[in-house]
Order: C-alpha cells, then structure tokens, then sequence
C-alpha cells in the first residue's frame, strides 16, 4: 500500500470508529467488551488492509471483521464455560445511554440479551445501521431470503422478550 | 381470528422495511387495514424497530478513548512480502537477461550510497545504537541484527546526503565480505528496486519517509533475504 492509500486508510478507519463502537456495544450489551472488541478489530483491520476491495464498503467490512472476532471469541468462552452476568450488561450499558426512559433501556438490554447473537445482528443491521436487505445478505454472505427469515424470527422473538410490558403505540416508553 | 389466509411473517417485516414491491405493499397494507389483529402486531414490531434505532442510536455521540484512538495509530509498518518478493524477482530476471544498469532509480541515493559501500565516501564513525541513528534521521528505528544471515556489524557512521545527514551501517559476512545499509531520510512513494552497480547488487527500499539502500557483493536471492531481514530490523 503507498502512503497515501495509507493515509486515506487510516483517515476512513478513524472515520468509521463511532459507529462501530456503536454497534460493538450493542451487540455485546456491555461497553468495556466492545472497545476491546473494537481494538482488535482495528488492528486485524490494519493487518488485512489489502482485503478491502471497495473503500466504499469499509463500514460493512469492519463489522465482518468484528463478527467473526466476537464469534472467535465466544466459542473460547463456551470452551471455557464463560458466563455473562446480566446484571453487569444492565449496569454497564445504562451508564452510557442517557437515562431517557431507564426502565425501557433495561428491557431493552434485557430483551436483546436474551436474544442469540445472530438474532441481534441483523436486528442491528437493519434497525440500527439502515442497511437495506441486499446490503445485509451482502454482508452476511447469504441470500436475501435467509435475511428475511431470519429476521422475522429475530424480531419475533424479541417481541416475545419485550411483549410481557404492555407497548404503548408512540415512542416506545412505557410504565 | 379474521378468516384471511395468513400472511407471510416476511411480507409484514418487508413491509416494515419498505423492501415490498409498490403492489405488493399496497396488497399488505390493505390487508393491515381490514384486519385490526394483525395492525396491532405491525404497530409492536415497527415500535421494535425504533426502539432500536433510539436505544442505540445516542451511543454515536460518545467519545472515542484514548485506547481506541490510538489503536488506530499503532500501525505496523507492515511489508506485503509476496508482492516485493514479486517485484524483486521480476527485476532480478530483467537485470540476469540483460545485465546492463537499464533500472537505475532517480535518485541519488543508489549513487551515495555505493560510494559510501566502496570507501570513497567517508564519514564520522559514531556509537552503534538505535538512539543515536534515530537521533541523526529524525526517525524511529532500530539497528538491525543481521547476525541471522551470517553478517557482523562492523561500524555505524553519520556521512552526507542529499538531504541532510544519512546513516551508514557497516556489516561483514563470514567470508569478510563488506555488506552496506545506507539510510537517509527521504520521502517517497513505496519502491523496491534491485540493480548492478558494477560489481555489487544494490538493493533501494524506498517507503513513505526513509530510503534504505543495501549495498553489497552477493547473489540476488541472497541480497533479497539480507534486504528483508535488515529492512524489517529497522522498524520490529
């Protein structure tokens, strides 16, 4: 790579570190574990640099990269019989959400906890991220028709998760 | 219940997403419409959808740490070994085949070096460390160990370049044959280069700040594994 592929390497990747913290933390619950996540996810990034054919795609390649390292790491920890402690998920990421609705920001931990880490992804992908279902498949590496059940089964299952609170229709928030 | 055929849990997500087809999410909506259950059912999973989008979408804001920051900074000055093995190769056969100078670089680092290597050129001899050789390019690096390919460091000197002051880094081999790293601080754009000077092969690794150029009596496979082992001695 010539320096200034370099330079605008490492200028996209700074660029790109918000959101990936973003979603890091969203798919683990737990925001310390994300920015460990996210730093090795940027060096294996920096080591495979030449595996990122179109720049444009950076966002998308980043969270491939984060994918499979949190993955790595979980069959490690099942290895090791690692268990989460839901009460830290709770503590950890209602310290850095504003304390809009706190009771709703629990659930909404809870619930997604609850979920398999496949499950939260393409709820965070299309959700979160706004990508549409042949970005998702292209990122996944799967037809579109996988995204779609896959997603309905995600999202059902959250339901399932959140449904025991009575929704109200706006915003959300409940009480 | 309502009597309809049931709708596929797709079609609703898809509808929810605006992935349906114009047709198609008019049919759906209709059917949302007429169908109080299943409105009820939309409403939960598109107040889902933006629950996610709001629960997470503040976390944007936070700022990076320090840690993270800096992760980003940390770059290896990583080699692509397979493609400057390449390079080198293709060069190495050009210069066999024709055995002329026909891939002199520019610059004249190639020059000042050589006459470092061949003694007509002479500078300060200086104390052999990597505190002192960054200190003299105004760059991070260390004095390689080439003791792995069978080469001695015999003298570390601060000589002229083109742009200030360059390094010479002296080594031996086993048979006592002199073998040069000619360092000076010159930006450039990545370049690997083996030529013929005469009798010596010299080797130019140009990256984006420091010239290095490898000087010395030796076939070209050996002057490639000497170049890499010396080169990445400067930075690991």
């Amino acid at each position: 790579m010539t320096a200034g592929r370099e330079e605008a390497f490492t200028a996209a990747l700074t660029a790109q570190i918000p959101a990936l913290r973003r979603y890091a933390t969203a798919l683990l619950g737990h925001a310390a574990a994300a920015d460990d996540l996210v730093q090795d996810c940027i060096e294996r990034a920096l080591r495979q640099a030449d595996s990122l054919l179109d720049p444009l795609r950076m966002g998308a390649w980043l969270r491939s990269i984060l994918h499979n390292l949190h993955i790595d790491a979980l069959r490690r920890n099942r290895r090791q019989g690692m268990r989460v402690d839901l009460a830290e998920v709770d503590n950890t990421l209602a310290a850095v959400v504003p304390p809009r609705d706190h009771a709703a920001v629990l659930d909404m931990d809870r619930a997604m906890a609850a979920l398999s880490v496949e499950h939260r992804q393409i709820l965070l992908l299309i959700g979160l991220e706004g990508l549409n279902y042949r970005e998702a498949a292209a990122e996944l590496d799967v037809p579109i028709g996988t995204v779609m059940s896959r997603l309905a089964r995600a999202r059902e299952r959250l339901r399932q998760e959140l449904g025991s609170v009575p929704l109200q229709a706006k915003g959300g928030g409940r009480t | 219940m309502t009597g309809f055929e049931p709708l596929p849990e797709e079609d609703i997500h898809a509808f929810i997403d605006g992935e349906l087809a114009p047709a198609r999410a008019r049919a759906v909506a209709d059917r949302i419409a007429a169908d109080p259950a299943l409105a009820a059912k939309v409403a939960a999973y598109q107040t889902d959808k933006s629950l996610i989008a709001s629960h997470y979408g503040p976390l944007l804001a936070r700022p990076v740490p320090l840690a993270v920051q800096r992760a980003v900074r940390r770059r290896p000055r990583r080699v692509n070994f397979t493609r400057l093995a390449m390079a080198a190769s293709i060069l190495i056969a050009v210069v066999a085949g024709f055995g002329y100078r026909i891939l002199l670089p520019g610059g004249d680092v190639i020059g000042n070096a050589v006459a470092v290597h061949s003694g007509e050129v002479t500078g300060r001899t200086i104390v052999a460390d990597a505190a002192r050789i960054s200190e003299t390019l105004g760059l991070t690096l260390k004095l390689p160990d080439l003791s792995k390919a069978g080469y001695t460091l015999s003298e570390v000197a601060v000589v002229p370049g083109d742009r200030g002051k360059a390094v010479k880094i002296a080594y031996r081999s086993v048979a006592g044959e002199p073998f040069t790293l000619y360092l000076e601080n010159s930006p450039g754009r990545e370049r690997f280069e083996i030529t013929k000077r005469g009798d010596v092969l010299v080797c130019l690794w140009q990256d984006d700040v420091l010239s290095t150029v490898m000087v010395g009596k030796m076939p070209a496979a050996e002057m490639l594994r000497v170049a890499s082992l010396a080169y990445n001695g400067l930075y690991f």
